[in-house]
């Protein structure tokens, strides 16, 4: 039976007694783990009986994995019987030394529990929305942008290399004379202006005619990512083959339609529809930033006391996702904190502070759902089946079979409370 | 003879652990030169217990041969030794 004790910081202790039998049953669950690979002379391998096995290795190699059972089994039994919210890994403390065959055993665990919220004001904050007017200096913008990004390249007829321009050339490398690896290449297209290179290169390209052979000589800077290179001075030889420009379409009607879009076949036309994303993109912008400040502000108002092992486990959680993503893009972690500009100190304490912050936001969220009686009923959930299905092209039921009722359900009532927050700030 | 002399190490396989299972019968190697009355009386000095039944098996010595050295496995008899149901013997069973 089980013993339980607060201690501060929304933590509780559990003192929890292992009977013999419950042992025993851990010890024979250990056994049948690994009974098919024990290999003793006079037994076919998977037929040793577990007290042959005893005598030979001694009971102690299998307390490793039969205490894990026996934890498990009891402290999930505590946890489902006391209705404990549990939201860290348990901190299980136990005298190994102590343990003995046919006798029971009492270990403690120490949990953090999911911490009370009392709440302050959530209601009424004064907030002005931000405006959604959009200027047509904005939408010319957008239009301008838009023929930047259908520009063509076409070849420059003459004069020299300027700015902006797209050099396509061959280079070859030097440093004390000697070629080094990575250092040619033919016909190499970049934009002058762009720092693509070693600083000083293109403007050093600057004024070159097409056929035109130069040497550049430059310096590698000192935190080179090849280090046998950094700091170091290097010649290059290029040869400029070509030099090509950026050309803007003109906005006509023509432009208009090669866009091929649905129902936009003027410039008028697209003038409105940009108008129309752009309403679409200030909405958006403005409901994100009313859900910040209504959340925040609610936050800052409830007196929560996250229990640190929470923080940490959240913590963790997310470092690992920073980690995972780094590694699809095959970079480790350390060059991801090189290129981010930070180290791993600060990384952790912004890590740190963000999970401290998402999860006094939610629990300020759940507690304020809680308190209102804001509920998801089952065409809501069915509602947001839906949604995801959609969203990952997925069937419904494959979608309910990976994620569960219960996880959909906390996320409408979610989004309903946070709607709630919104529609409650006092605005103008 | 010695008790101990006679009776040299307990056979442990699936077989025996089979036969301790079902029908309290224990198997031992023991000496050649033993019999079966022997047995008894050593297995029940030994052990504390009461022996109803001694069986003996004499394994043939196989050939083994090590390189141009011919040579013998060792001769062994074995002992199938029954029980009183009561009986039992720490050494075979946790």
């Amino acid at each position: 039976m089980a013993k339980i004790e607060t201690l501060d910081n929304n933590r509780v202790k559990i003192e929890i007694d292992v009977t013999a039998e419950q042992f025993e049953a851990g010890l024979d669950y250990a056994y049948d783990q690994i009974k098919d690979d024990v290999d003793i002379k006079g037994f076919r391998k998977g037929k040793v009986p577990r007290h042959v096995y005893e005598q030979h290795k001694g009971v102690q190699s299998l307390y490793e994995e039969a205490l894990n059972y026996v934890l498990q089994e009891t402290y999930s039994d505590v946890i489902e019987k006391e209705s404990l919210e549990v939201v860290a890994q348990p901190k299980i403390d136990l005298d190994v030394s102590k343990l003995e065959k046919g006798k029971g055993f009492t270990y403690t665990a120490t949990v953090a529990v999911k911490p009370d919220v009392e709440l302050g004001e959530y209601k009424g904050f004064e907030y002005e929305h931000e405006s959604i007017d959009v200027t047509d200096e904005e939408i010319d913008a957008k239009i301008d942008a838009l023929l930047g990004q259908n520009a063509e390249l076409v070849l420059k007829e003459d004069g020299a290399l300027e700015e902006n321009d797209t050099a396509v050339f061959d280079f070859e490398g030097f440093v004390d004379g000697e070629p080094f690896e990575g250092g040619k290449a033919d016909n190499h297209e970049m934009v002058i202006g762009s720092n693509q290179f070693i600083p000083g290169f293109e403007n050093q390209m600057v004024g070159m005619q097409p056929g035109e052979e130069r040497e550049i000589k430059v310096q590698f800077p000192n935190e080179y990512q090849a280090e046998h290179l950094a700091g170091k001075d290097a010649v290059f030889k290029t040869k400029l083959h070509e030099i090509k420009v950026k050309q803007t379409p003109e906005l006509t009607d023509e432009f208009v339609k090669e866009l091929d879009k649905e129902g936009v076949g003027t410039i008028d036309e697209l003038k409105a529809d940009t108008k129309e994303t752009l309403v679409q993109e200030k909405e958006e912008t403005s409901k994100n930033k009313a859900i910040d400040f209504a959340v925040e502000e609610a936050a800052k108002n409830a007196t929560i006391d996250i229990p640190e092992e929470m923080i940490e486990q959240e913590k963790n959680r997310q470092m690992d996702n920073v980690k995972r993503q780094a590694q699809q893009y095959g970079i480790d972690f350390d060059t991801y904190l090189q290129l981010t500009g930070t180290d791993k100190e600060t990384f952790e304490k912004n890590a740190r502070e963000q999970a401290e912050k998402s999860i006094r936001y939610n629990l300020t969220i759940e507690a304020i759902a809680e308190k209102e009686g804001i509920d998801a009923d089952q065409a809501e959930i069915d509602a947001k089946f839906e949604e995801l299905s959609k969203q990952y092209n997925m069937d419904v039921e494959q979608i309910k079979e990976q994620v569960n009722d219960a996880a959909v359900k906390q996320e409408v009532v979610f989004r309903k409370t946070i709607d709630f927050l919104v529609e409650n700030l006092e605005t103008e | 003879m010695l008790a101990s002399e006679i009776v040299k190490r307990p056979i442990i396989t699936e077989k025996s652990m089979q036969l301790v299972e079902n029908e309290n019968k224990y198997t031992f190697e023991v000496d050649k030169r033993a019999n079966k009355i022997e047995i008894k009386k050593a297995v029940e000095a030994l052990f504390d217990v009461t022996v109803l039944k001694v069986n003996i098996i004499n394994t043939t010595p196989k050939k083994k041969r090590v390189g141009r050295y011919e040579g013998y496995k060792n001769e062994l008899s074995k002992a199938v030794v029954t029980l009183s149901e009561e009986d039992k013997i720490e050494i075979f069973s946790a």
